[in-house]
């Protein structure tokens, strides 16, 4: 099949909107619907520092090195990024020195913090002995997730961070908004929306620049780009977050253009949904244990960690 | 059609009906189109891409789980 602009041999074939790209007009819609995303949203403002969590996954590689590529004449934005190693043997290993390789070929400054530093243990400690106890509080990405944003959320700050750049794509927005329509939990379907609930100089905004961009794209942008990214997968993923994700998959290959509904429809409803939690309340307090902002009197990162 | 699809280094003998697209090969290994891109040779292909007898693709999964 051809491209649909230049006739050239077609490398992506958009069935949600019914066009053919080859590699060099693939390249150039991504980059340009990011830009526009990024402007609509005004994700980044002038004078601002830069964080990106960098886990050495295609998304956050293909985000760090698309928007180095944007942002990189802008001298009044300073870019740095930030990896938490989890502690996961075998897997973040190698993602860290991915991570690692591309921050320096961009001259991109990388920080690195692990959770076996910062909350005495690595992950892999804390999943043996929850199976042996058996007391788990959910899956390890309950734990593994607050901490890791517990963590990006601190240092970015302590960095002096504006703004954290997150690898999040279309298909992680729609999983996490099913998700939470599935557990009726309004405050993170509001968190959702983009628009902070409270403004605290303790939250440093995410930024999420790849959400209208499906995952499968993500993929072909960072092997076009020759992009190095981890391919195996986390050891201890599970949860139902995954079985949402095979079906919105499912529906998308039979019916194309179902992954835009879902977040176009969400959108819609989202100014609906920050009325009704502002309504409900909310109160934002500082954890009696670490001082992060919480909505509890004790973060449920300490509340899991810090025991 | 005989083909053969490389799937995270293991290597899969498909038989294909005559003028199958890359996207019939995803499929008669059980695998949703959406979660994996293909590659013949040094390209990427698209999913209505023809097959023809003897290819050798590549299936690469573009699915994150972690």
């Amino acid at each position: 099949m051809n491209c649909s602009k230049c006739g050239k041999k077609a490398v992506c074939h958009r069935r949600y909107e019914g066009t053919y790209l080859c590699r060099g007009h693939f390249i150039q819609s991504v980059e340009d619907k990011v830009r526009k995303t990024m402007r609509k949203a005004k994700m980044i403002g002038h004078g601002e520092a830069i964080a990106f969590a960098v886990s050495g996954g295609k998304d956050s590689t293909a985000a760090l090195y698309m928007l180095h590529k944007i942002l990189r004449k802008r001298l009044d934005v300073a870019m740095f990024a930030i990896t938490i190693n989890e502690g996961i043997p075998g897997y973040r290993d190698e993602s860290l020195k991915i991570a690692g390789k591309l921050c320096k070929k961009l001259g991109i400054k990388h920080h690195v913090f692990s959770f076996e530093k910062e909350f005495g243990r690595p992950l892999s400690d804390v999943v043996k002995d929850l199976n042996k106890s058996g007391k788990w509080e959910g899956t390890a990405c309950t734990y593994c997730g607050l901490a890791r944003r517990w963590l990006l959320n601190r240092k970015a700050r302590e960095l002096g961070a504006h703004k954290i750049v997150f690898g999040m794509n279309l298909d992680d927005e729609i999983q996490g908004i099913m998700m939470d329509y599935i557990r009726g939990d309004l405050m993170r379907l509001a968190r959702m929306a983009g628009e902070p609930l409270v403004q605290s100089r303790l939250f440093v905004p995410r930024i999420k620049p790849f959400r209208e961009i499906p995952e499968r794209e993500i993929g072909l942008y960072a092997i076009l780009n020759g992009l190095e990214v981890q391919e195996n997968e986390c050891p201890y993923i599970e949860g139902p977050r995954f079985k949402v994700r095979d079906f919105l998959n499912t529906l998308e290959a039979e019916s194309p253009g179902t992954k835009f509904s879902v977040l176009n429809t969400f959108y819609r409803l989202a100014p609906g949904i920050m009325e009704v939690v502002k309504h409900d309340g909310f109160e934002l307090l500082r954890c009696e244990k670490c001082g992060e902002p919480s909505s509890q009197k004790i973060c449920k990162t300490c509340e899991l960690w810090r025991k | 059609m005989k083909i053969v699809a490389e799937l995270q280094g293991r290597k899969h003998m498909l038989v294909l009906p005559d003028k199958a697209k890359a996207i019939d090969a995803v499929q008669k290994l059980g695998i949703n189109p959406e979660t994996v891109l293909v590659k013949r040779g040094r390209e990427i292909i698209t999913d209505d891409e023809a097959l023809a007898n003897g290819d050798r693709i590549e299936l690469i999964k573009v699915v994150s789980g972690g």
